[in-house]
């Protein structure tokens, strides 16, 4: 009995963490139903090619100044570099020094999966019409999968969430749009690890205006007080 | 002739299937295995998830607290439910949203992991950590790393096993209760339960070492397939991404190096990929796991992860045998004995003993390794071999011992050196050489008796032995006391005593 208990638990951990294929297909929802949550994992470690290069985050803000009624917006601040500069001789860094690397992954891996079309709808400024409108407008394309599609406007959004707070205790509660881009920057080839050969170029991916947005329960204080750079 | 032969090879084939499947029952339900190892694994678990809580303190509100409730769409994604929410901003039971409740649980958490460093009714407690553990690595997905859903499914599976048998203090209160009988206020438990729990301990064992298989052969079969782990330069990348990179210089030098990369790329592949069946034998096992831990502690400074790390460290420590484990024990006990009782430890030792290094209690061996005490050679040798060899069985000088209680004649044991063994042939001289050789832990003594008592090899051996022995009287000075016996040994007829085979008189067809 406990042997069966075993053989299926690790068969079916095997499927999970194995490529998708037929076998693992034809058996989704049992696999899905079991492995998810508490047994969830996937071991695919700095493979099948670690990322090569390095990835930071760059956020604005746009406002209404009170007393003018002019719209202002801020510089690019970059919010990776902090970080950075915290894990730099500190191997035992609190994990809080990987939040952006995290949210940079979360956001990449989500955008390589749009269409060219989808690309360009993200591109545009969302910060009046809303998520809702995104989320139409991205449903609207061809081939859209709709299940999907939820949850990449869910993760924008939780991105937005991010750089509200930071923008908040840059530029003040009047914050009314902010705007993430990230900036990708390659480690030189193995073959010119000496950096003599030309230094790699960087490539930018830039998300339109969203609406600012504070999700309930978040505490700004906390946030401010802790997050890298915040307090500048 | 295929068909024909079908039958018999069942027939001869069930006895041996059934044996195995016996030998496979008693392992499963007859002792717990791995004690020691799943000890150590506590305690390094206790000590990761202490440390983790630890670095991150400070931070606490923002990774996991409420200064973190932008992410709790992600969290809904990851789909935890009770017992696994204690912490999310919409548990009712804990109130997440309140920062003083936050801390007073992350201070729980720490206690409590310290109750399981420590070993304190881990049955209770291992279950009340993994439910602390997932309810706070759970609020931020983000943050999660593969060290932490290691120790998720690890402290799962060790829910089912006995974690605390050694260096804890569960172990200390049962050794108390056994030697104070009196105290024993154990509830009887129905004979057969026992065996129950060793069930669920070794299955625990067997999830364990599956789990571990599992993240080392996946992972490593996902990297095969990429570009830069076939090239070899793979490692160099993250080594050199701001966001592993703790010491720059350090990584600069390893990973500019061809050949430290190449070597380093390949091995963590390999490691992994053949790792449960390096586990198979033991010098490939001590390969795998000593490779495998010197590349975790690699990852930890190179890649500045070093919960990750542990985490990994952690899993690996089952595969080491517990008679390692227990081998090791007694040698640092018998070290800080040493140490109290100063200098002075080795004079006036008696003779150790040979010990068979078993975890289940060490058995008196029988064996009696005797020799010419009146031949100062031989003491002398036997003095040298004693500072270079660990372990010994009972030594003593013929001219001390009843002789024929061991079954030997004292012409015999003038002659040469003998290793007797109840139930036994005597050996002879060289032989009883090998023998001893066969008997050390270190793999180089071992292989040099294995040579010794081979067939041909172990002839030479005794006429050299034979030669020596001799001439012993010449070889170094207080030769005067070896002529004495030397003389006696003239008188005797001449006897093959290199033949290892020659059973013990009056010992023979006792066994």
């Amino acid at each position: 009995m406990l042997a069966l208990v075993l053989s299926f638990h690790f068969a079916a951990t095997a499927l999970w963490v194995a490529p998708v294929g037929p076998l693992s297909q034809a058996l989704a929802p049992v696999l899905n139903a079991y492995m998810q949550p508490v047994f969830q994992q996937g071991w695919s470690l700095f493979a099948p090619n670690p990322v090569n290069g390095d990835s930071e985050l760059f956020l604005r803000a746009r406002w209404t100044d009170r007393s003018t009624g002019e719209i202002r917006t801020s510089d690019w601040v970059d919010v990776t570099r902090p970080e950075w500069s915290d894990i730099l001789h500190n191997p035992f860094h609190p994990r809080s020094d990987l939040v952006t690397d995290g949210l940079i992954d979360l956001l990449s891996t989500d955008r390589d999966n749009l269409t060219d079309n989808q690309v360009r709808i993200c591109e545009q400024d969302y910060s009046h019409s809303g998520w809702d409108q995104l989320l139409a407008n991205l449903n609207a394309q061809r081939g859209a999968d709709r299940d999907w599609l939820e949850s990449y406007v869910r993760h924008e959004r939780v991105a937005a969430a991010f750089a509200t707070q930071y923008a908040y205790a840059w530029w003040g509660p009047d914050v009314e749009a902010v705007q993430i881009r990230l900036k990708y920057t390659p480690v030189p080839d193995f073959a010119d690890r000496a950096g003599a050969g030309a230094q790699p170029e960087s490539s930018f991916t830039d998300f339109g205006w969203r609406p600012a947005v504070a999700l309930d329960g978040q505490s700004q204080k906390y946030f401010a007080e802790t997050a890298r750079g915040a307090d500048r | 002739m295929i068909g024909v032969r079908v039958p018999g090879f069942w027939g001869e084939t069930w006895p041996a299937v059934d044996r195995r499947w016996k030998t496979l029952e008693g392992w499963l339900f007859d002792a717990k295995h791995v004690t020691y190892g799943l000890s150590l694994l506590r305690i390094l678990y206790g000590l990761l998830i202490i440390g983790l809580l630890d670095v991150n303190f400070a931070d606490r509100q923002y990774i996991w607290g409420i200064g973190s409730r932008w992410l709790q769409p992600l969290v809904a994604e990851e789909g935890f439910t009770r017992p696994f929410t204690l912490l999310s901003g919409n548990s009712p039971l804990f109130s997440g949203n309140s920062p003083r409740i936050f801390t007073a649980t992350y201070l729980l958490m720490g206690f409590v992991a310290l109750l399981f460093t420590l070993g304190w009714r881990t049955r209770l407690v291992t279950p009340v950590l993994l439910v602390l553990w997932v309810s706070l690595t759970c609020q931020n997905p983000l943050l999660t790393d593969a060290g932490d859903t290691v120790v998720r499914l690890v402290l799962f599976y060790l829910c089912f096993a006995d974690v605390s048998a050694h260096w804890s203090l569960d172990a200390r209160r049962h050794t108390r209760a056994a030697s104070n009988p009196d105290r024993v206020r154990r509830i009887a438990l129905p004979s057969g339960w026992g065996n129950w729990g060793n069930l669920f301990h070794n299955a625990a064992v067997i999830a364990v070492a599956c789990q571990v298989f599992i993240i080392y052969v996946s992972s490593a079969m996902f990297k095969t397939q990429g570009s830069l782990w076939q090239n070899g330069t793979a490692i160099y990348y993250p080594m050199r991404m701001h966001s592993y990179e703790a010491f720059p210089m350090l990584n600069d030098v390893l990973s500019s190096n061809v050949f430290i990369l190449f070597v380093a790329t390949y091995a963590s592949v390999f490691l992994q990929l053949f790792f449960p069946f390096l586990l198979l034998t033991r010098p490939t096992r001590i390969l795998a796991l000593v490779g495998i831990m010197a590349m975790h502690v690699g990852i930890a400074i190179t890649l500045a992860l070093p919960f990750f790390s542990l985490s990994m460290i952690g899993a690996d420590v089952i595969f080491v045998r517990d008679r390692t484990f227990s081998r090791v024990e007694s040698k640092i006990k018998r070290l800080l004995r040493g140490n109290m009782a100063g200098r002075n430890r080795d004079k006036g030792r008696p003779e150790r003993e040979f010990v068979q290094g078993e975890a289940d209690g060490p058995a008196p061996h029988e064996s009696v390794l005797i020799y010419d005490g009146d031949c100062g050679f031989c003491r002398r040798t036997l003095d040298a071999m004693k500072r270079r060899l660990a372990r010994w069985p009972r030594t003593a000088p013929y001219q001390r011992l009843n002789l024929d209680q061991h079954g030997v004649r004292s012409q015999e044991a003038a002659k040469a050196m003998l290793w007797v063994e109840p139930g036994m042939p005597t050996l002879i001289g060289a032989a009883a050489f090998a023998r001893l050789f066969r008997e050390q832990p270190q793999l180089r003594w071992r292989t040099l008796g294995r040579i010794m008592a081979l067939p041909g090899i172990s002839h030479l051996a005794a006429i050299v032995y034979r030669v020596v022995a001799r001439h012993r009287h010449r070889l170094l000075s207080g030769a005067s006391a070896c002529q004495r016996p030397l003389a006696e040994v003239r008188e005797a007829p001449p006897e093959p005593y290199f033949d290892q085979t020659s059973p013990a008189p009056g010992r023979a067809g006792q066994s």
